[in-house]
């Protein structure tokens, strides 16, 4: 454990991570150096020493206030300006959070070929992140293993419903293609993906539990004073089966298969939707009616019988936003309990635009689309797994510190190192904000029935009305819409083979 | 003693990547017995898919429509997927059909997935590029005497960390002319994890 | 070999005997037993056991209908404990050929001191000689 927590350290350590961990020494050496000055000046020397170190740390900025100015232009339909000024933001290098979002912009600006191989990218590095679970699954056990710095500096990995979201927006964007048959190959991977997550976060439980038979229990985040525990466990985050199993990818895995003919797989697909997504009958239809349907188009096989089946995605809003909060927290040193500022990420509630979207065409036919998916949810569940962890990290971090910060005062009496190890420390004291911003809050879904030909299909989220004309010529098409402040973007799929 | 810590930390991070990169090279690839038996998780794998199509011919092998040496024209239609997971049923029933053929026993007509190839193929030497004579004509394909249709379903248990999974995989011979059942069996598995 | 041959003859004569004329045992039709010689024998050439496995195979019955041979193995745990085991069938023409299709291994639970009956049926008409292996 303690050498694991080694490694983790070593691997972060590439950027800022050094400097942070020496900083105490040049704030003693600067003391020392400059022992003969008195007061306001010896202050200022060890000022001008230390502080472009710190200020010199990228890693410092927020994750948040930066994509925010790109999503703000995504908002108000400007995603050309937002591709460029997000490519702009290189603070944080080409990583996996940039493609994440690159590749979700290139999407919505209708530039798919570049969106792919920005998610490719992103996929590559979730997929060494795979490789070495599956071979070392210890590793996740281990890398919740105490950390003396800031988690927002250890490389980010992603959560796991962005790693299956990741495919199925790639299989998305092989629809938008035309690429029937790869997008059946990303939705395979989903599965693959899914059960992968489900195999390393059960044995990390597993081992957790087995742990804390021997220490104590482990940290609950429902006892810690001034945390808004309500934004991430009440009622609808516990209804989740989990952070990562979304219902529309099962539908839309079972859509893919089911236009490819393969009917024993598209079941599985909606049946899944429905055990994650229990009572919609949006889902129930799917899976009630494919039979009818396969049975309906394997009639007609010689003469198509000139309508498509028209599956529209509806996805709204932006998944929300991780924020920084301060909770002082009482650590044992041997002077007795200290008080230690420790921060933790919450996501504040989100104001979200109504939960239904009307849907209508030029046949008639208006109906509701059913949400099927709320990353909004799903993300706050993935914040609730994870704060007994983020707990341990935190009171590691908050021990550490106040020992340090005793040893530095006690040392020297001016008090010079140890205000100097407190702005480092209250510097580096943020919680991990980052996450995949630009991924829908809500994605809902309507499926039609439309003969061959011209559309209007009318969608209408809260209060933006929205009027797409599509023009449909095979058995099946994917239209997806994607609605963000006062914009929306549109997406449809030629049909296999159209 | 500040110094001697991060001069310690320095070095075991040194050596701990320097093995993690040595254990990053060991990661091989080697081929398997395809036919071992595989428990890598509980999930439907090759082995359940090997073992139900072996029992199903076998099975089928011995009834009297099939092994009385009259080779009857069988179609494969669906078997219905009831579990939720992703099996690809087609990929059972395609191991059924291969090694029927084997047998010698049975003959097989164009089922419903290769039927648009098939029409495809037939319309394609109509045209006038082919030497009509020896194009084969609309019209004398072969109707299936039987079909082979079926279901997989499961039943999942969970619980205090043990996952039990039973699968139940039926398949049946239907005459098609008299609409008879002619031959059905099964064959169920069940796997435990725990 | 000569003074081994005469004892296992008069077993034979014996066996044959009190044998119902006319109704071959089970074990006798099972392809190799006449120059087997025995039921004991048969087995051994027709059993391959790996990797040890705590199993004894004790009997052997074969039928032949409709050009396909129908094969019992009754198999016995000697452990008082469960035991998991694979098996498969290898089938051979009459040439002693093998026939081209590999079974898959076949995973199978025994009970402490069960005695357990695998059954199959050769995958065709070419089929006409096996060879059992059990694994663990």
């Amino acid at each position: 454990m303690e050498i694991a927590s080694e490694v983790v350290l070593a691997k972060t350590s590439v950027g800022c991570l050094p400097v942070l961990r020496l900083l105490e020494l040049p704030a003693r050496w600067a003391a020392d150096a400059f022992a003969f000055c008195r007061g306001p000046l010896r202050m200022l020397a060890v000022g001008v020493l230390v502080l472009p170190i710190v200020a010199g740390c990228a890693s410092f900025r927020s994750y948040q206030t930066e994509i925010g100015r790109t999503l703000d232009l995504v908002a108000v339909g400007r995603i050309d300006s937002a591709i460029k000024a997000h490519r702009g933001q290189t603070h944080y290098g080409e990583d996996l959070l940039y493609y994440l979002e690159q590749g979700e912009l290139l999407r919505l600006g209708g530039r798919y070929a570049e969106s792919q191989t920005a998610w490719f990218e992103a996929d590559r590095r979730f997929r060494k992140w795979e490789e070495q679970a599956r071979v070392d699954p210890e590793m996740l056990a281990r890398d919740v293993g105490s950390l003396l710095v800031s988690d927002r500096l250890r490389a980010y990995t992603g959560h796991d419903f962005e790693k299956v979201m990741l495919t199925t927006r790639m299989a998305l964007n092989h629809l938008s293609l035309g690429e029937w048959d790869q997008a059946r190959v990303a939705i395979k991977r989903s599965h693959e993906r899914e059960a992968l997550i489900a195999r390393l976060r059960a044995e990390q439980v597993r081992r957790a539990e087995e742990s804390a038979g021997e220490k104590d229990e482990a940290p609950d985040f429902r006892e810690l004073n001034g945390y808004p525990v309500r934004t991430i466990d009440n009622p609808e985050v516990n209804a989740l089966r989990n952070s990562y199993q979304n219902a529309f990818s099962h539908y839309l895995a079972g859509f893919v298969y089911e236009a490819l003919g393969e009917i024993s797989l598209a079941a599985a697909g909606y049946r899944q939707a429905i055990e994650l997504q229990p009572g919609l009958a949006l889902l129930e239809e799917g899976l009630a009616g494919l039979d009818m349907r396969h049975f309906r188009r394997s009639r007609s096989v010689t003469e198509a019988d000139g309508t498509t089946d028209l599956l529209l995605v509806i996805e709204t809003g932006l998944a929300p936003a991780r924020a920084s909060v301060n909770i002082n927290l009482p650590v044992p040193t041997d002077q007795g309990l200290l008080l230690a500022p420790v921060s933790f990420p919450v996501i504040r509630e989100q104001r979200l635009v109504s939960g239904s979207s009307a849907v209508s065409t030029d046949e008639g036919m208006p109906t509701e689309a059913s949400t099927v998916t709320s990353v909004d949810l799903m993300s706050r569940r993935a914040l609730q797994d994870e704060m007994p962890w983020i707990m341990v990290r935190a009171v590691a971090r908050a021990t550490a510190k106040a020992s340090i910060q005793r040893v530095a005062f006690k040392k020297d009496d001016s008090n010079i190192a140890g205000t100097v190890v407190l702005i480092g420390s209250v510097l580096t004291e943020r919680a991990d904000e980052r996450g995949w911003r630009s991924l829908p809050a809500r994605i809902g879904l309507a499926r039609f029935r439309l003969a061959h030909g011209t559309h209007d299909v009318d969608v209408a989220v809260g209060s933006q009305k929205h009027r797409f004309s599509v023009s449909l010529d095979g058995p099946f098409a994917v239209m997806s819409v994607r609605q963000v402040g006062t914009a929306a973007y549109m997406s449809l799929s030629p049909g296999p083979g159209a | 003693m500040r110094i001697r810590f991060v001069v310690r930390t320095w070095l075991v991070a040194v050596v701990v990547v320097a093995l993690g990169v040595a254990g990053g090279c060991a990661k091989q690839v080697r081929y398997g017995d395809p036919k071992s038996v595989e428990t890598v998780n509980i999930d439907f794998g090759s082995t359940d898919l090997q073992v139900i199509a072996e029992a199903m011919t076998r099975s089928l092998l011995q009834s009297p429509v099939v092994g009385g040496g009259s080779r009857p024209i069988v179609t494969v239609q669906d078997v219905k997927n009831k579990t939720s997971e992703y099996i690809d049923t087609r990929a059972i029933t395609d191991s059924i059909r291969a090694e029927l053929l084997k047998s010698g026993q049975v003959r097989f007509a164009v089922d419903e997935v290769g039927m648009d190839e098939q029409i495809d193929e037939l319309e394609r030497q109509q045209s006038e590029y082919y030497d009509q004579e020896q194009s084969a004509e609309i019209g004398n394909m072969v109707a299936a005497q039987y079909r082979l249709q079926g279901s997989i379903i499961s039943i999942v248990k969970e619980a205090d960390g043990v996952k039990d999974v039973y699968y139940k995989f039926n398949l049946q011979l239907w005459n098609v002319r008299n609409g008879l059942l002619e031959w059905s069996d099964e064959k169920d598995i069940r796997k435990t994890e725990s | 070999m000569k003074s081994s041959a005469f004892p296992v003859m008069i077993v034979a004569v014996l066996l044959a005997a009190c044998q119902t004329a006319g109704e071959p045992k089970p074990s006798e039709s099972c392809p190799g037993f006449e120059e087997a010689g025995s039921t004991s024998a048969l087995e051994q050439r027709k059993v391959r056991y790996l990797d040890q496995p705590d199993v004894r195979v004790v009997e052997m019955r074969c039928v032949r209908s409709d050009g396909l041979l129908r094969v019992d193995v009754d198999i016995v745990n000697e452990r008082p404990r469960e035991q998991r085991i694979a098996y498969r069938f290898e089938w051979f023409e009459a040439n002693g050929m093998s026939v081209d299709n590999e079974e898959v291994w076949k995973p199978l639970l025994l009970y402490p001191d069960q005695l357990q009956t695998i059954r199959t049926v050769s995958p065709g008409a070419d089929a006409q000689d096996f060879r059992v292996v059990i694994k663990r």
